[in-house]
């Protein structure tokens, strides 16, 4: 996709990283590299918690801007338009800093075979936990697993030019209307 | 010892309906002893009124520095606030804001962080729906101060007669809190109620065909006294705002009745809505995913149905 270099933090103890340990090892190995931009996706699939980029960035002590949809870097700061619930807003740091892009930044392009080819070539370096600082405990704990609650039975009906009626009157019986 | 406190996050001169519901949540689980917190700038009025939401003290750090919506000078103020106080549990209701407010603060006291909470027990259990909402993970801390993060949308604000002792948080900022410069805020226009207030929501996918098809949900929104949503695919494509986007990169809603409006039920979608009480599917193929969780499907021509659903239901109405 276009990096030139890689550097993988990969360690037995690092398993299970709750959100700190997780920062606390990606801010040792961003200390490492001293990057002017550090720049995160929207979120992981798994723990998902669309945060990481804030525990980094307080670690590093580094201005950041979050959920950022267009990013423009010019004159040693950036420019970050942020998606909120409210709207836009517009907020720029200085750089060292750090920017988590939103998924509507763009759509990643599909990788060349040239690129997957010449990938193989690029230098990756592995650190141990120890590179970045060392583990910690983690501060949350996972306890148990639970069924949720189900949804009732779906009611499917094919539209026979009766369909807003029939809608209408499920509305009505549930007494939404 | 201040047991708990509430993020009371706050827009145009009021307190978020989220952090409202979090501070109602609170109150009912961890009893009398929950404060709230205010972070801005001309921000005093906002705190006595938290009171009636089960605050019995609220903390103002009222600023000219933290007039903008940024969150590290927000860390600032909580940690102190936290550190000072011997505060154990602090809580949120998710929002952009929020989210980086939390994992900040985290960082900063050491503290365990959970998100994404729809339940949390006085002894300190939260419950967080996992893998696409088909299991629900019970968390917990290994220490104080706890941290958590409630899904939005989760608790209704209670309103109640109880007053807040209103106190004054200290604000002292860190030098690179102060970095971020807010260079324009561009509100959208809400017309009707924010999908985050409305007991109704009417959300419009792909099948609309185009941004024009959106005018269906607006009146039909307009019709069930309701406020318009939009799947991911549609405001990625620039038919309608982020502000109304439903969904896992959205808001998560929980709303009386849902229709869905050519929406196909990703599971990205799925997870923004799948609490709503009642949900009712409109679209053309029978084998969109949406028809396997909602209360009534209707297989059919979404162009066809729903404007004759605006006005069988105004006449209902009688509008």
């Amino acid at each position: 996709m276009g990096a030139d270099r890689a550097v993988l933090v990969s360690d037995e103890a690092l398993a299970g990283s709750d959100l700190l340990g997780t920062a606390q090892a990606l801010a040792g190995a961003l200390e490492r590299e001293q990057p002017d931009l550090v720049l995160f996706g929207q979120q992981s699939a798994d723990g998902g918690g669309a945060c990481l980029w804030a525990a980094v960035a307080e670690r590093l002590r580094r201005p950041a801007i979050s959920q950022v949809s267009e990013l423009t870097v010019e004159g040693g700061s950036v420019t970050g338009k942020r998606q909120t619930e409210f709207g836009y807003d517009t907020i720029r740091v200085p750089l060292p800093a750090v920017v988590a892009v939103s998924d509507a930044i763009n759509t990643p392009r599909y990788p060349s075979l040239k690129g997957i080819m010449g990938a193989k070539k690029k230098p990756q370096e592995t650190l141990s936990a120890a590179d970045v600082g060392g583990a910690s405990e983690p501060r949350t704990t996972v306890l148990g697993l639970d069924p949720p609650k189900g949804r009732g039975e779906a009611r499917i009906i094919e539209d026979d030019g009766t369909g807003a009626d029939q809608i209408v009157e499920f509305l009505a019986a549930a007494r939404l209307l | 010892v201040a047991g708990t406190l509430v993020f009371l996050e706050h827009h145009e001169g009021a307190i978020t309906k989220g952090a409202l519901g979090v501070l109602g949540k609170a109150a009912q689980v961890f009893g009398d002893d929950v404060a709230g917190v205010v972070i801005g700038s001309g921000v005093r009025e906002l705190a006595a009124g938290a009171g009636a939401y089960g605050a019995s003290v609220v903390w103002v750090a009222d600023d000219e520095r933290l007039a903008a919506p940024l969150p590290q000078p927000r860390v600032d103020v909580l940690a102190k606030l936290v550190r000072d106080e011997g505060v154990e549990t602090v809580l949120f209701a998710q929002s952009v804001l929020a989210a980086d407010v939390a994992a900040g603060l985290a960082m900063r006291l050491g503290a365990g962080l959970n998100w994404d909470l729809v339940d949390v027990s006085s002894d300190g259990v939260g419950v967080s729906p996992a893998l696409a909402d088909s299991v629900n993970v019970r968390v917990g801390w290994t220490g104080t101060p706890r941290l958590a993060v409630f899904r939005s949308g989760t608790f209704d604000p209670v309103e109640g007669d109880g007053t807040a002792d209103v106190r004054d948080a200290a604000v002292e900022l860190e030098d690179f809190s102060e970095l971020a410069e807010m260079v324009e805020q561009a509100h959208a226009e809400q017309q009707g109620p924010s999908i985050e207030d409305a007991d109704v929501i009417v959300a419009g996918g792909r099948g609309l065909g185009g941004p024009e098809g959106f005018s269906l949900c607006e009146e039909l929104a307009k019709a069930l006294g309701g406020a318009v949503g939009a799947t991911r695919a549609v405001v990625d494509a620039g038919w309608y705002p982020y502000s109304a986007q439903v969904g896992q990169t959205g808001k998560t809603v929980s709303p009386k009745l849902y229709v869905a409006v050519g929406i196909s039920g990703a599971i990205q979608h799925k997870v923004g809505m799948q609490g709503s009480g009642v949900i009712v599917a409109i679209n053309k193929d029978r084998n969109a995913p949406i028809f396997e969780f909602a209360d009534l499907g209707v297989v059919g021509d979404l162009h066809e149905i729903v404007p004759k659903l605006t006005q069988l239901v105004q006449a209902r109405r009688g509008s």
